[in-house]
């Protein structure tokens, strides 16, 4: 599985570095870009057609203080038309299936990983196994 | 267009996962009935229930996971998305029902690209109304 780069987007500014590290080990030359930010990552995200364009994985947490996971992504749907090459691995703390519900509908995500993330978890997603 | 009122009295054939009943001429239903993880050696006995039930025909194939958490193996998603499926299939729909195998369905569409067509749905209507977009023969 190739992506040409990997999007990190999680408030926790420890978790992004815990999980570069875990992406760092899988996918060891492909860019990797993190972001705190939910609007941050929505602004570069308008401006920056290659993410959808070519291969792209955001690994998206679902919890967020000023956005929720599913909220950037109703965002992205609304102002990005062809969003084929994106795709979106949920990344929560809570199994609650009314925010796990309401994320599956976006057909770019492909999975979710309950935290931590772990190689063996990511590894498992990026092969289809729920 | 197809017309998905013409009932089939052909019986449904039951496996010990799912039931694959022919719907009329040109539809297969794969009801899945037991959570379970699906080899390519399930996937490989719905297909031959296929053939017996729509013998040297081309055919629809309405997946349906309603009412399962059924769990399908990489190597079946790989398998599913072949080439050889081409040569049979016109096309596939899938329901889903929980939010994991929506997401599955998503995976198996966006990165194993399928060369069948094939599409994930909230309901059975809406997938017939996609049947009948195809023009066929």
């Amino acid at each position: 599985m190739h992506f040409e780069r990997i999007l990190l987007l999680d408030d926790n500014e420890t978790t992004i570095f815990v999980n570069t590290d875990v992406v760092e080990e899988l996918f060891p030359n492909t860019p990797i870009i993190s972001f705190t930010s939910s609007e941050k990552f929505i602004e570069e995200a308008l401006k920056t057609s290659e993410w959808f364009d070519t291969p792209t994985l955001l690994l998206l947490d679902l919890n967020m203080p000023v956005k929720f996971g599913y909220e950037v992504l109703e965002e992205l749907e609304e102002e990005i038309p062809d969003m084929d090459e994106f795709h979106v691995i949920i990344l929560t703390s809570s199994n609650l299936m009314r925010d796990l519900e309401r994320s599956s509908r976006f057909p770019n995500v492909i999975g979710y990983v309950e935290k931590p993330l772990t190689l063996k978890k990511l590894n498992d997603r990026l092969n289809g196994e729920i | 267009m197809i017309d998905s009122t013409e009932k089939s009295k052909i019986p449904s054939v039951d496996l010990e996962f799912c039931q694959v009943k022919k719907l009329n001429e040109l539809i297969v239903h794969v009801v899945y009935v037991r959570s379970m993880l699906i080899m390519p050696e399930h996937v490989t006995k719905v297909y031959n229930t296929c053939d017996s039930i729509m013998p040297g025909r081309y055919f629809f194939m309405l997946d349906h996971l309603e009412h399962v958490q059924a769990q399908f193996h990489p190597k079946t998603l790989t398998m599913s998305a072949d080439v050889e499926r081409a040569e049979r299939v016109y096309a596939d729909a899938f329901i889903p029902h929980s939010a994991s195998l929506k997401m599955l369905a998503n995976f198996y569409l966006k990165m194993k690209k399928p060369k069948v067509p094939a599409r994930a749905f909230d309901n059975v209507n809406d997938a017939m109304d996609w049947f009948k977009t195809f023009e066929i023969n």
